[in-house]
């Protein structure tokens, strides 16, 4: 089984500059069905070298079988060598391979890969007989250098503690203990210690919990489960608040409703306009297509509102969309996320009433910075600000003013709300403000207008 | 200093007999720390299921097996809970691997002392290493290295512990 014991582990490659030929060699270990395993860099050298240690270090490891490797370079050119070693620490194989810039060559590496499937296998069979013969094994090419073990020396290396551990298999005789301290020796008679580990199977006590075990702790400062599920995302509690940057894709999308209005004051010869607010809707959606990017669209819409007129109430449209592009900046709890995009308004009234306030029309670039800061686990703030040039769109005044040079500023705050996972709840307000200023000779407009546009949405999203 | 003696203290308590800890012992504490300095002991995460796993970024498959574990976390929501024991001495380097790994599910813990005795306990010589506690604090599950396709093993082998 798995997890009873490893099989055959590959180690690592001693030298420099190794990675190349560790790539190389990931899909061939896979195919081997090879566990690949860290040791002590020192051991790795000391296994590649085939020292005197070698042995008592796989014996240490309670494997199957061993696989390493290093690169050696000598006169001015690299050599691959890769070594097995059986469950006993024997070496089974030592081969050098030259290599071909630094890489091995794809003919010497299928070589090789044929021949670590025979080793692999023959290692794991040595322990674990199969109750049927296997068949007999293809012939396979050498690779172009193979030099087969002379039997390895004794171990000069005593084992001083044995202790058996009894879920490694039979065949294995004897692990070694980690070397002792004198500390723990110390306190071996104490009748009150926990149950000593390394001792054969003594399950505890179902009575036992973690806190037999446990030190002391004076500390009020200690990590607790619910910190760990309230960072980790675990027991099915919400997204967390402030995504952390992944590399996985997502998306979210809301709707709101909300009320909006408008307030434009102009020079005396233009008609100005305050409206109350009125009923708007407003969609949301996004997606993070890489760790640290997002793209959002949104667009709101007034429902139904008038303006009065000369003649009566004229229908009146209210309308907004932004494209927007962001990098996330996430440190801990706050996300700093410059953005940069488009966006349109629009202001409409449905007359050619000649004395009645102009429309508004704008397209502007959005150039601007968006803040979170999460409040625990299920509360976050959000904020906007963002400076937007108006690039083009109809101007009402230009033939009497002259061109306007426009822009806004935006700011926006909201609170978020993720009660269960997925969901989330948003009140969100906005204030936009156009500015014109005329800046030909003689305008009559001398002073410029503003044209603002406050609105406060509450919406539900889901997000994936 | 008085951090010092405590870890001392801690590791000589827990630690009656230096020996691997496997499958059907009790869990020997860690005395490790969360990025934000509070202590984090297994004790105090009595009641649920804990899979731990030592890594270092010297550790190449820890690597590969870190995030395929973040990959398994969200399966058992609410049942086990995932901590990343980053073991590289430098707890700085410790911090900066976790975070290039972008876990999401795992919670990180650092214990930048691959000497101490409780560490020996461990086995750090072998890595990466992953042990499985149940809510009583007994070592049901141990597996060293990591080979692509694990996370399935372990998942089955998580499955069937927590039923």
């Amino acid at each position: 089984m798995l997890f009873a014991q490893l099989a055959v582990v590959f180690v690592g490659i001693a030298g420099n500059k190794t990675e190349a030929v560790e790539h190389q060699l990931a899909p061939v270990l896979d195919h081997a069905g090879v566990t690949e395993l860290a040791i002590p860099t020192g051991d790795l050298g000391a296994l590649a070298r085939h020292t005197d240690v070698a042995k008592e270090i796989v014996r240490n490891l309670h494997v199957d079988g061993l696989i390493g490797g290093a690169l050696i370079a000598a006169k001015g050119k690299l050599t691959f060598r890769l070594v097995i070693y059986d469950a006993d620490g024997n070496l089974k194989s030592l081969g050098e391979t030259p290599l071909v810039g630094k890489k091995l060559s794809k003919d010497d590496l299928e070589v090789l890969g044929m021949n670590l499937d025979d080793e692999v296998a023959g290692l794991t069979k040595k322990h674990h007989p199969e109750p049927a013969p296997a068949p007999a094994p293809k012939p396979v090419s050498p690779p172009p250098v193979v030099v087969k073990a002379a039997p390895p020396p004794p171990p000069p290396v005593v084992v001083t503690k044995v202790a058996p551990v009894t879920q490694k298999p039979a065949t294995k005789t004897a692990t070694s203990a980690p070397p002792s301290t004198g500390l723990a020796d110390a306190f071996g008679d104490d009748k009150d210690a926990p149950p000593a580990l390394g001792t054969p199977a003594a399950p505890a006590p179902r009575a036992e919990t973690h806190e037999a075990a446990a030190p002391a702790t004076e500390v009020g400062d200690a990590v607790s489960l619910d910190d760990i599920e309230s960072l980790t995302g675990g027991n099915e509690g919400p997204t967390p608040i402030v995504a952390q940057a992944s590399s996985t894709l997502h998306l979210h999308a809301g709707v709101g409703l909300g009320l909006a209005g408008r307030v434009f004051t102009a020079p005396a010869a233009v008609t100005s306009y305050s409206s109350t607010p009125v009923g708007a809707v407003q969609f949301a959606a996004g997606l993070e297509p890489t760790a640290r990017t997002a793209l959002d669209v949104t667009a709101e819409r007034t429902l139904t509102m008038s303006s009065p007129v000369s003649n009566g109430m004229a229908a009146t449209t209210m309308s907004r969309w932004e494209v927007t592009g962001a990098y996330r900046a996430v440190r801990g709890a706050i996300e700093i996320s410059p953005t940069i995009g488009l966006g349109h308004r629009s202001f409409s009234i449905d007359s050619t009433d000649p004395s009645r306030s102009p429309d508004g029309d704008y397209s502007y670039l959005v150039l601007g910075a968006a803040f979170a800061k999460a409040l625990g686990t299920h509360v976050a703030l959000r904020g906007l600000v963002a400076f937007e040039p108006v690039l083009s769109g109809v101007e009402p005044t230009e033939m009497a003013f002259g061109e306007a040079t426009r822009w806004a500023l935006d700011v926006g705050a909201a609170i978020e709300l993720r009660p269960i996972a997925h969901i989330f709840a948003r009140a969100a307000v906005d204030y936009q403000r156009f500015a014109w200023s005329w800046d030909q000779a003689g305008a009559r407009g001398a002073g410029g207008a503003t044209d603002s546009y406050p609105s406060g949405t509450l919406s539900l999203g889901a997000e994936y | 200093m008085k951090l010092a003696i405590i870890a001392i203290l801690t590791c000589l308590t827990t630690t009656p007999a230096l020996a691997e800890v496997k499958k059907g012992d009790h869990f020997v504490e860690l005395d490790a720390k969360a990025a934000n300095g509070k202590h984090f002991h297994l004790k105090d995460m009595a009641g649920k299921w804990v899979l731990y796993t030592f890594g270092a970024s010297w550790c190449q498959p820890c690597h590969k097996e870190l995030p395929a574990w973040d990959r398994l976390a969200p399966k058992f929501k609410g049942k086990v809970v995932f901590v990343a024991v980053n073991i590289n001495n430098n707890i700085d380097e410790g911090k900066q691997f976790i975070e290039s790994l972008k876990l999401k599910h795992i919670f990180p813990v650092f214990l930048p002392d691959e000497d101490s005795p409780c560490m020996k306990s461990y086995d750090p010589d072998r890595m990466p290493s992953t042990f499985v506690i149940d809510p009583k604090g007994t070592v049901q599950l141990v597996q060293y290295g990591y080979t692509k396709g694990d996370e399935d093993k372990l998942a089955a082998s998580l499955a069937e512990l927590v039923k």
